[in-house]
């Protein structure tokens, strides 16, 4: 039934020939009932497409005759075959070759590096462990025996440290090696000796290797700290390194090197006779002898 | 269908399938190419289409060809459109006929070939449904939003006026 809310659809209906006579008859009485209605009406009527007279070029190319010539085709002659095939299958098992031989490269080399470093870890933990042990034991009787024993030096005998650092990555390595060196005149402010941190010097001289010298005066730096301060040596280090650092232009790595000598860098005593310096998780064993 | 029906099929539907593909696609060239690929279809297959059903048979296939070559040739198409409606802002042509093209090219291939199935050959929503892999009431639902749309298209175009 035609009424106000669906007259719409019911246009296009009767637009696109979908109505019987009947309804055609409904749709007409409505639009002469409604006028409002009328201009909907007749602006849906308009919306139709007629028939133009379109014809298709050259008809002659559809026809069956044309059409079959089509089925007209070829069939491939299999007797023609490529003389140089092997050719081919060479050059792409040698490409592929290749590749597999980069990749198998990279692999075993990655392979060998975590190995490395798996085995590695591995013998680091079980020597590492008792000597930190027992650096803890004797960590705690250090102070008072260094008070007993009363080797404070005097200010000419007065040990210093020089250390200079290199310029490489594993700087912590080269710090290790050239950390301790006795001084005969050490250029010295006399204000810094008063005080309780220990005095810093840069040498003039420095050295390369561990000499007997050296390993001694590193047994008196192990001596010299006094109880209160445990971790003067590992300031001192640091701030030398800072200097070095800052004189050879190397700010950026500071910061860096002075956490790392902070982790890296810790001297410890286990009884009045075995001393040690750690680096890391190594206990390196120090002589004591003169 | 023997061969003579297939001729005679060729001589009573190749203008009315070209003419929906035409007004569809607007490029002569492919429209031609893709009556001709219907055509060859409908000759690979004669022996099974039967002269009753050929008609409708050449117009889905020609239909989905079209829509397939559309789809492919999307991007070219739409800059097409878009040139079209440029022109049509400010153009001044106000006679029905040339509102009603326009209007129609603004369309989706789709709506556009509802207008047309059911405008030009009088197919019903049933039998444009077959054509256009719809039913019925879609294709009655989708031919008047179309329609509305040129409608609205229209009156716009009569505003600007």
């Amino acid at each position: 039934m035609v009424d106000q809310t669906n007259f719409e659809t019911w246009f296009f209906m009767y637009a696109d020939n979908e109505l019987s006579a009947d309804e055609r008859w409904e749709v007409e009485e409505f639009v002469r009932k409604n006028p409002s209605c009328q201009k909907e009406f007749d602006s849906i009527q308009r919306l139709q497409f007629h028939p133009e007279q379109v014809a298709f070029p050259d008809k002659s190319v559809l026809l069956a005759d044309q059409m079959s010539l089509n089925d007209l085709r070829f069939e491939a002659d299999t007797s023609i075959v490529y003389p140089f095939k092997q050719e081919l299958y060479r050059q792409m098992s040698l490409g592929k070759k290749r590749s597999y031989y980069s990749m198998a490269i990279a692999a075993s080399m990655l392979l060998l590096v975590g190995l490395f470093f798996l085995f590695n870890q591995q013998e680091q933990i079980p020597t590492s462990l008792p000597v930190t042990k027992n650096i803890v034991q004797g960590s705690l009787a250090a102070p008072q025996n260094s008070l007993a024993s009363n080797t404070v030096p005097s200010k000419s005998e007065k040990l210093t440290n020089i250390v200079s650092s290199r310029r490489t990555k594993k700087i912590q390595l080269a710090v290790a090696e050239e950390l301790v060196l006795q001084v005969e005149e050490p250029v010295i402010v006399p204000e810094m000796e008063s005080k309780s941190e220990e005095t810093v010097v840069i040498a003039s001289t420095p050295s390369s290797n561990l000499s007997e010298e050296a390993l001694r005066a590193a047994a008196y730096r192990m001596a010299s700290p006094a109880p209160t301060q445990p971790d003067a040596v590992s300031i001192n280090t640091a701030m030398i390194i800072e200097a070095s650092a800052k004189s050879t232009e190397q700010g950026r790595l500071r910061g860096l090197v002075r956490k790392l000598s902070r982790q890296l860098f810790k001297e410890k005593e286990t009884d009045d006779q075995k001393k040690y310096i750690q680096v890391a998780s190594f206990a390196i064993p120090v002589s004591n002898k003169k | 269908m023997t061969e003579r029906e297939y001729n005679q099929c060729v001589d009573q539907y190749a203008d009315g399938v070209y003419r929906f593909i035409l007004k569809n696609m607007q490029v002569p060239e492919d429209a031609q190419d893709v009556v001709q690929s219907a055509f060859e279809k409908m000759w690979k297959n004669h022996q099974d289409v039967k002269i009753e059903t050929a008609k409708a048979y050449l117009f889905t296939v020609a239909y989905n060809q079209m829509i397939d070559h559309i789809r492919k040739n999307k991007r070219m198409t739409l800059v097409d459109e878009f040139s079209e409606s440029l022109k049509i802002s400010w153009s001044k042509q106000t006679s029905l006929k040339g509102e009603l093209e326009k209007a129609l090219q603004q369309l989706t291939p789709l709506q556009k070939s509802l207008i047309l199935l059911k405008d030009y050959e009088g197919y019903s929503y049933d039998e444009i449904g077959k054509i256009t892999s719809l039913n019925a009431s879609q294709v009655k639902v989708y031919l008047h939003r179309a329609r509305m749309q040129m409608k609205e298209y229209i009156g716009k175009i009569e505003n600007l006026i």
